[in-house]
C-alpha cells in the first residue's frame, strides 16, 4: 500500500510567523487575599498555600457532589500562579492559560466540558510558538502546526486525532 | 499497596482465537529467503535466517550475544518466535552507530525515526517518538480481539514505562506478557459507573479508531484515615497510572491535561484535573509526569459515607478505555 502523508514542511521565518499568531503573557499578580468573582450559589475556597493549591468557586449539587463553578487560579508549591481558567459545572471551560514559576506563559488551551476544544498552543522558552493545534471535542482536526528550535514549521493534517494518510 | 491490573478477562479469549486461527505456511521463497525478503514463516527464509514476526521479512538469526553487533547486542526471541534475533535496547547505542537512529522497540532493530508510511502493517508511526506502535488491530490474527503487537504471550517488562513493547491499548500484565486493556464500559460488565455514563452519553466507548490516553493500573492506599472533610466520611485513596495515546505528550501541569474524568455510580462525569471530584480531596501536588510526558500518575481520595467498606469508581480519559477501580477498606 502506498501511503503518503499530507505533510508540508515550510521553511518560514518562524520568529516573525510565531509572533503574529500569539504573544505570551505574564502571569497575573495575585495577592494573599485575592477575591474571585464567584457567582451566587458558590463560595470561594483555597489559596496559594492551601491543601487545594488553588483559588476556586465551590458549589454543591443536588446529589451532594461538590464541584467547581467559576474562575479558578492554581498555584505550584512555591505559591506561583501556574494556571488561570474557568470552571463550568465541574468541568474546565473556555481558555486556560499556563505559566512557569517565573511568571512566563508556557501555553494556552481552549476547553469545552473538560475536553480540549479549540486552539491549543505552547511556547518555547524564548517566547516563540512551539506548536499550535486545533481540537474538536477532544480530537485533533485539521492542520496542526509545529515549530522546531530553528523556526522551521511543520504542518500535519489531522482527522479524528490521526495524521491524514492517503 | 497493591497494584491491580485489568484485562485478564480478554486474555483467555485472545489465546483461544489465536490457537484456532493457526499460522499460514508458504513453502515457496521470495528472492531465495535472503535477509529483507518477504516471508510468512521461517521456512520461507534461507538457512541462518528466519521470518521476523513483526517485519514479515527474513532476518539473520542468532544463538547468543556474540553473534550480534554492538548496537543490537541482545539475542532474543521476538513475540514468541521460534528463532532468536539480534535486538537493540537503547536509543543511545543505536545513535552511536548511525546518528539519529533510535531503538525501534516494536521491531527490535535500530532504525531512523519512522514516518507515517514507514512502519510495517499493522503498526503505525508515533511521529513524536519516531516509534512504530500498534494501532488497535493486529490485522485479523485473532479477529481484533487482541490489539497487541502480537497476540497473548508477547513477553514484556512490568518495570518499563507502559505500554512497554505491548503497543497502544495494551499493557504488560502480572505474568510479564502483553494483553489488551479491559474496557469496563462494555455493556454487561461489572462497572455500573461506566455503563451508566455510556447510557447517558457522557462517555463514548473506546473503539479501534480511538487515540486517547489509557489508564492501565491503580494502587490503593489501605485503611487511610485522612483526606476527607468533616471527619465522618470514609476516605478511599487511589493512584491511577496512565500512558499517552499516539502522537501526544502530557503537559507538565495537570490542569492542562486532556479530558480526564471520574464517573460516579450514577454515571455523572466530573473533570478531574480542575476539580474536587465530588467529595474528594485532590491536592494538586499529587500527580507526576514521567517518561518525557508519555506516562502520568495521579493520586486522589474519594470520600464515601460513614460505614462504607467498598467503593467502585469509574475513570477514563476522553478517547481512552474506561477503567474501573474496586476500592476496599
Amino acid at each position: 500500500m502506498n501511503r503518503k502523508m499530507m505533510l508540508l514542511q515550510l521553511a518560514l521565518a518562524g520568529s516573525v510567523f510565531a509572533q503574529t499568531l500569539a504573544v505570551p503573557e505574564r502571569a497575573p499578580a495575585i495577592g494573599p487575599n485575592h477575591k474571585l468573582a464567584c457567582a451566587a450559589g458558590t463560595r470561594q475556597i483555597g489559596g496559594p498555600k492551601s491543601d487545594l493549591g488553588a483559588y476556586a468557586c465551590l458549589k454543591s449539587t443536588v446529589d451532594h457532589l461538590r464541584i467547581f463553578h467559576g474562575p479558578m487560579i492554581s498555584f505550584d508549591d512555591g505559591g506561583h500562579v501556574v494556571a488561570v481558567g474557568q470552571m463550568e459545572e465541574g468541568s474546565r471551560s473556555g481558555t486556560w492559560k499556563y505559566f512557569d514559576a517565573s511568571g512566563v506563559q508556557t501555553g494556552a488551551t481552549d476547553f469545552r466540558q473538560g475536553d480540549y476544544h479549540g486552539r491549543r498552543v505552547e511556547f518555547l522558552p524564548n517566547g516563540k510558538l512551539k506548536f499550535e493545534e486545533n481540537w474538536v471535542m477532544g480530537k485533533r482536526q485539521g492542520p496542526q502546526k509545529k515549530f522546531d528550535a530553528a523556526g522551521l514549521l511543520t504542518i500535519t493534517e489531522y482527522r479524528d486525532d490521526r495524521p491524514v494518510t492517503k | 499497596m497493591t497494584r491491580n491490573y485489568r484485562g485478564l478477562w480478554l486474555s483467555a479469549a485472545a489465546s483461544i482465537a489465536f490457537a484456532m486461527m493457526g499460522c499460514g505456511e508458504m513453502t515457496g521463497s521470495d528472492a531465495g529467503g535472503a535477509v529483507g525478503s518477504a516471508c510468512t514463516s521461517d521456512t520461507s527464509c534461507a538457512s541462518g535466517n528466519a521470518c521476523h514476526p513483526v517485519l514479515k521479512t527474513c532476518a539473520k538469526t542468532c544463538t547468543g550475544g556474540t553473534d550480534c553487533p554492538s548496537n543490537e547486542k541482545t539475542c532474543q526471541k521476538i513475540n514468541n518466535s521460534a528463532a532468536s534475533f539480534c535486538t537493540c535496547s537503547t536509543d543511545a547505542l543505536c545513535a552511536a552507530t548511525t546518528a539519529g537512529n533510535i531503538c525501534n522497540t516494536a521491531i527490535g532493530q535500530c532504525t531512523s525515526k519512522c514516518t507515517v508510511s514507514s512502519c510495517p502493517i499493522p503498526l503505525t508511526c508515533e511521529l513524536d517518538a519516531g516509534q512504530c506502535r500498534s494501532s488497535g488491530t493486529d490485522a485479523g490474527v485473532d479477529a481484533g480481539v487482541d490489539a497487541g503487537v502480537g497476540d497473548a504471550g508477547v513477553a514484556c517488562n512490568l518495570a518499563n514505562p507502559q505500554p512497554d513493547v505491548c503497543g497502544y491499548a495494551n499493557a504488560c500484565f502480572g505474568n510479564s506478557t502483553c494483553d489488551s486493556l479491559y474496557d469496563s464500559s462494555v455493556a454487561g460488565s461489572a462497572c455500573a459507573n461506566m455503563t451508566a455514563a455510556v447510557a447517558a452519553s457522557r462517555f463514548t466507548p473506546w473503539s479501534a479508531s480511538s487515540t486517547g490516553p489509557m489508564i492501565y493500573a491503580n494502587t490503593e492506599l489501605n485503611n487511610e484515615t485522612a483526606g476527607c472533610s468533616a471527619g465522618t466520611d470514609v476516605p478511599f485513596t487511589v493512584t491511577l497510572y496512565a500512558y499517552a495515546g499516539p502522537n501526544f505528550t502530557f503537559p507538565t501541569n495537570i490542569t492542562a491535561w486532556p479530558g480526564f474524568f471520574y464517573f460516579t455510580s450514577t454515571g455523572m462525569r466530573i473533570d478531574i484535573p480542575g476539580n474536587l471530584v465530588g467529595n474528594v480531596s485532590f491536592p494538586y501536588a499529587n500527580f507526576a509526569v514521567s517518561n518525557a510526558g508519555k506516562n502520568v500518575e495521579v493520586t486522589l481520595t474519594l470520600c464515601a459515607p460513614a460505614g462504607t467498606t467498598a467503593l467502585t469508581a469509574g475513570f477514563a480519559f476522553s478517547g481512552g478505555k474506561a477503567y474501573c477501580a474496586d476500592l476496599t477498606r
